[in-house]
């Protein structure tokens, strides 16, 4: 990045007319997800008359909570700057640990508590690994996911473990005609965004996120709320393992695995800016939703599923870039040029 | 003596700052363990076995050292889907009666240009690495399942090829002597030696540095992109040479090893810092730890945990001591 | 009037007869010292500052200033020595602590949350919240409004990102900030230098109330002819020694800069006047513009001469040089060197036409912080070393040696990482890493910025040798009289625009500093 350079060229002299300003501060970024999952629900529909049919709104929300879930905790960590790549690996360890307590008998309201508990002391390992001991977060996690993986390995131990749903509000249990589970995601976002708006914790991330040292400068506790931070990811993958659990019904070696990347996608979908300092769980939501309807519409408009991935990869890589530009745009409006 | 990497004076700091010599405290530490735990881990054959495994990720972890190298956030997340993707290619390339040969050739040359791909949305649309690729992760490895289908592709055991995946030289294995070998002693070469190499440390170093010394730090990074995506189709080659089979999820599990091997190998995250010959030692490690876990009659699997321990334990004792000599990490 | 010390400034004001009731100084330190290894950065400074006073801290760069400012603001320590706050002992672990104290800074470059609005700037870290811990945002809304109603500043910055707000409004924002947080204590580092005009005259209104308030003032600047208006005493600092401390209305800026530079302006004294000059210019350009940055430059540099670039931070002097070395693209105009017009695109292309630039900022543009002294000496080099793709080792040690030898620069061997060398040789190691390749022009930005005197002395040498024999040299610096004492003429910029072109030599220095300062010469 050539900000100093970029600060050199800023113009010392009087600042570009304001009405300029205007049009380079509508939120461009923050609307460019929305309309293209409008556009997308609109043209999966006109495409598949099954799309808009209330069994497969099902089949999206139950098969998207969980990444949900995951990507919510991770938004907080990349706008501070940071990134987690074990959560798929850490999910498989605590969905594990649901399926033998179900079928132990536990009570599902422990189980639960539990799960979630774990994840959070998982996260809070991570968080102690990165904020704390100051190693890479990417190295950390890196570290962790290939711990976890085996961790899962040796519970596994060569036989999978099929067990039912922790209770039915994770799988089948509707309200208002939709899946229960989708009232408690979208309470889980409801309760991030309060906390990233309304919370000196939430808007200390972004302090961190967009200048650390300055952070620490004006009195935040900048290891604290890197700490809790970490352990917010863990505690909702401990719940998104629960409904994972409750939705496949089976854990097998490897399970979980692939949902580090994808949260991340989510998240980067969603306009949070990998660098950190900006973005929102609401974005996140939008990229979760659009990545899910794109997923299930592609399928249902009779393009083999392996091509999912193909578009899910593009999209990561277009929204980016269309995100990256209008920044340069506007930065180049800002200088008057 | 190279005069790329700086190296400073207490012999002591040295021992213990240079990722080398701990790594190679550490493999020798795990052939005393593994001997002791199974007398067969010092068989020749057994030994010579064991690198057989490392070749492709080891390739890998070499273009993944690079890119890092280069700095900048610099990092290749795709490999292990363009080495799916490349491989399926060429699957079938070789189903439609091209010379496997040939079919080779053209692979490398598809991964210069899967490289190539990344190259440009990092360095001319300035895309963040790490968004690139993860985004080609799944553009690539989704374009492997979508060409091979759910099938195997076989058919690779014509003209010799097999040989290079299991033929022996001199009881060295084939794809060991002739790739691996060369490929990591060429590049320790030109990385060390070679003007190029000096611009990729340079680049990783100081990028704005380079570009007003008249050098062009984007063109080294592209370059480095080509070049990790160049030797991922080399590994899809010597693994369709090794099992005979090309799969859509061939290179699925190596994207996370080959970041851990550049690590632990001593290549600094935020680049400009790290050798070839680092990266080869991790590789080692990782075969030896890997062999010696099967001998103990310890699946294979433990290895990514040991590894993701030995890679964190790594990283925080080498901060330990670049503090302690008063340098900032 | 050269007497220091708490005691002697409270007599001087008591003298003073100042209405104010003065009996308690609002912010008092006493013996402070700091050390860097082995360098003294503050040497037994005592400092007073009075409520409803005003006190400008003037010293060259490398004086103690911003060491001193750090320890007021407690960003650093101090090794020894007190202060005090109205009588209370102040000993800030932080700089939250030095906040909670009512001691407030704002840098000159200063830092921020870019993404985040004007008003989160201004509450990060002392959000306004509820019992229950919530975030009081209407409150914090309203309070950052009366604040900015107060100080008269558009209240519609407030909800904008600071990163959407040109450098100067910035700047205010953060003073506004600094306002905020019920300073007694008030440290202002340079801030004039990035506003415009109107800015400016906001920013002394805003200094004004916080005085009136009973406020303390700490101001430091460059731009004598403000002190008048921004300054009660003026206390000049001196090698991390203070060396004088006056009452504004009888400081002028001679005997203040007297002070400041003490017998060294004397090194500067130029030996080989006048400089053979080449007829023809190396560097000619012409109506040179970069929209918004710097217009109308016209300026030629023949061989054999040191040509000075002199203006405030912020005045478009490194993007000129920048621009001649196509780093930059200029709108309009033409660069001609040697008598041929050439469109630069990159500093490769500048290379070529025999055109150096060594940087300002060496750790951001110029070292390779993990590599060899070598390395980093012989980078530009580096292609004319290959042969076949590879460094011809032999020819590189040569060249380095070399290097070393005409800068005399102090290094155990080539192979030592460069971060073992101290500041001065690092800047010698970059000068060496372009004198190699023989340019015909050679722009230094800053090239002694944070150097110790000695080796500063040296490089002025080295500097005055190269043009002896022949090269151009384009001089940009802030300290004047190394400026002035080097060059044999000064072109001065100031916002974007040559003010004027002098002749070299201590005695223009009165004309560079009115031209500077947009004066009308007397």
């Amino acid at each position: 990045m050539t900000t100093t350079d970029a600060a050199r060229v800023r113009a010392p002299l009087p600042a570009p007319a304001s009405s300029r300003r205007r049009l380079a501060a509508w939120p461009l970024r923050e609307s460019v997800v929305p309309i293209l999952l409008a556009i997308e629900v609109l043209s999966f529909s006109l495409l598949s008359k099954q799309f808009l049919t209330l069994s497969n709104i099902d089949n999206v929300i139950l098969n998207s909570v969980d990444l949900a879930l995951i990507a919510a905790g991770l938004t907080l960590v990349i706008v501070l700057g940071g990134i987690d790549v074990s959560t798929g690996q850490a999910l498989g360890v605590v969905a594990w640990c649901v399926g033998r307590l179900t079928l132990a008998g536990w009570p599902p309201l422990l189980v639960i508590v539990t799960a979630a508990g774990l994840g959070a002391l998982m996260g809070t390992v991570n968080g102690i690994i990165i904020s704390r001991l100051q190693v890479t977060a990417i190295i950390a996690t890196l570290g962790t996911a290939g711990i976890w993986s085996t961790v899962l390995f040796a519970l596994w131990g060569g036989s999978d473990l099929f067990a039912p749903p922790v209770t039915t509000y994770a799988s089948i249990q509707r309200t208002f005609g939709l899946p229960t589970v989708a009232f408690f995601v979208l309470a889980a976002f409801a309760v991030l965004w309060f906390v990233s708006r309304y919370r000196a914790y939430g808007r200390h991330v972004y302090a961190i996120g967009n200048d650390a040292e300055g952070a620490r400068l004006s009195g935040i506790n900048v290891v604290r709320t890197g700490i809790i931070s970490y352990a917010i990811v863990g505690l909702l993958v401990g719940l998104a393992a629960v409904v994972f659990m409750a939705r496949v019904g089976v854990i097998q070696a490897s399970s979980g695995g692939s949902l580090s990347l994808a949260a991340i996608a989510a998240v980067v979908v969603g306009g949070t800016s990998i660098t950190g300092g900006r973005g929102s769980v609401v974005g996140t939501l939008w990229g979760v939703l659009f990545i899910a309807v794109l997923q299930n519409g592609v399928v249902l408009a009779g393009v083999p599923p392996l091509w999912n991935g193909v578009l899910v990869g593009a999209f990561i890589v277009i929204a980016v870039a269309v995100d990256v530009t209008t920044d340069r745009i506007s930065a180049a409006r800002r200088r008057g040029r | 003596m190279s005069t790329i990497a700086a190296r400073p004076h207490r012999i002591s700091y040295r021992l213990l700052s240079d990722r080398r010599a701990f790594l190679i405290a550490l493999i020798a530490a795990t052939g005393v363990v593994m001997s002791l735990l199974s007398p067969y881990f010092l068989h020749t054959d057994n030994l010579l076995n064991m690198t057989q495994f490392g070749a492709v990720v080891g390739l890998l972890a070499l273009g993944q050292t690079l890119v890092i190298l280069g700095g900048g956030g610099g990092i290749d997340i795709s490999v292990g889907s363009t080495l799916s993707l490349c491989g399926v290619v060429m699957g079938v390339a070789v189903r439609h009666n091209v010379n496997v040969w040939v079919a080779a050739l053209m692979t490398l040359v598809l991964g210069l240009v899967l490289g190539a791909t990344n190259g440009v949305l990092i360095t001319v649309v300035k895309v963040p690495a790490l968004i690139t690729t993860l985004g080609t992760l799944y553009l690539f490895g989704s374009g492997a399942e979508v060409i091979a289908g759910d099938t195997q592709i076989t058919g690779f055991d014509r003209a010799g090829f097999s040989f290079l995946g299991h033929g022996v030289i001199a009881g060295i294995p084939t794809q060991v002597l002739l790739v691996l070998i060369p490929v990591y002693v060429g590049t320790a070469w030109i990385i060390g030696r070679g003007t190029y190499g000096r611009r990729v440390y340079e680049t990783g170093n100081n990028d704005h540095a380079l570009r007003l010394a008249g050098g062009s730090p984007s063109l080294v990074r592209f370059s480095l992109y080509c070049v990790s995506g160049l030797l991922a189709a080399l590994g899809a080659v010597v693994t369709n040479s090794w099992l005979l089979i090309a799969r859509a999820n061939a290179g699925a599990d190596f994207t996370l090893d080959s970041i851990t091997i550049a690590v632990l190998g001593g290549t600094s995250i935020f680049g400009g810092r790290g050798r070839v010959s680092g990266t080869f030692l991790a590789v080692m490690l990782i075969v030896v730890l890997n062999s010696g876990l099967q001998l103990a009659g310890v699946a294979q699997s433990y290895q990514t945990g040991i590894l993701g321990a030995v890679l964190i334990v790594s990283v925080l004792l080498n901060q330990l001591v670049t503090r302690r000599s008063g340098q900032r990490p | 009037m050269t007497t220091s010390g708490p005691a002697a400034d409270y007599a001087d004001r008591a003298g003073k007869g100042a209405g104010m009731d003065v009996a308690r100084p609002l912010l008092e330190a006493t013996s402070l010292s700091k050390s860097f290894g082995a360098t003294a950065a503050l040497r037994d400074v005592d400092l007073v500052v009075y409520p409803g006073e005003r006190v400008a801290v003037v010293g060259e760069n490398g004086a103690g200033k911003s060491t001193l400012m750090k320890i007021l603001a407690g960003v650093i320590a101090p090794d020894e020595g007190q202060m005090s706050l109205s009588g209370a002992e102040y000993r800030p672990a932080s700089p939250r602590d030095a906040l909670d104290a009512g001691v407030s800074i704002v840098h000159q470059e200063p830092t921020f949350f870019a993404q985040l609005s004007v008003l989160e700037n201004i509450f990060m870290g002392r959000e306004l919240r509820t019992r229950t811990g919530h975030l009081r945002w209407t409150a914090m809304r309203a309070a950052g409004r009366s604040l900015f109603e107060k100080l008269r500043l558009p209240v519609n910055l407030l909800d904008r990102k600071m990163d959407s707000l040109s450098l100067g409004e910035q700047q205010l924002a953060l003073i506004a900030r600094a306002l905020h947080q019920d300073a007694r204590v008030l440290i202002l580092d340079e801030p004039t230098s990035i506003l415009t005009d109107p800015e400016v005259e906001l920013l002394f209104t805003l200094v004004e109330k916080h005085i009136a308030g009973g406020g303390g003032l700490l101001y430091i600047s460059h731009r004598m002819n403000e002190f008048d208006r921004v300054a009660d005493r003026i206390v000049v600092l001196k090698d991390g020694r203070v060396v004088g401390t006056m009452p504004a209305d009888q400081a002028d800026e001679r005997r203040l800069i007297q002070l400041m530079s003490g017998r060294e302006a004397l090194a500067y004294t130029r030996e080989t006047h006048p400089a053979v000059v080449s007829p023809k210019p190396v560097l000619s350009i012409r109506g040179l513009r970069l929209a918004g940055v710097y217009e109308d430059i016209d300026l030629e540099v023949h061989g054999g001469e040191i040509v000075g670039l002199y203006g405030l931070m912020g005045s478009g002097r490194t993007e000129v040089a920048l621009s001649v070395f196509g780093h930059l693209r200029p709108d309009a105009g033409q660069i001609v060197l040697n008598g041929h017009r050439t469109r630069l695109h990159s500093p490769a292309d500048a290379i070529k036409h025999g055109v150096a630039y060594v940087p300002e900022d060496r750790k951001l543009l110029g070292l390779y912080p993990w590599m060899t002294v070598g390395a980093n000496l012989s980078t530009v080099m580096v292609p004319k070393l290959t042969r076949r793709g590879f460094i011809n080792r032999r020819a590189e040690r040569r060249a380095v040696i070399e290097g070393y030898e005409s800068l005399s620069i102090k290094s155990s061997s080539p192979d030592e990482s460069i971060q073992n060398l101290s500041g001065g040789n690092q800047q010698k190691v970059l000068l060496a890493r372009w004198l190699a390749t023989r340019p015909q022009l050679l722009m230094l930005d800053e090239p002694t910025r944070g150097i110790d005197v000695g080796t500063k002395t040296g490089l002025h040498h080295h500097i005055r040798r190269a043009a002896d024999e022949g090269m151009a040299i384009l001089l940009i610096s802030s300290e004047l009289l190394e400026l002035l004492g080097l060059s044999d003429r000064v072109y001065v910029l100031r916002n974007g625009r040559i003010a004027a072109e002098l002749p070299g030599g201590l005695q223009s220095e009165e004309a560079v500093l009115r031209a500077t300062m947009g004066v009308a010469s007397a």
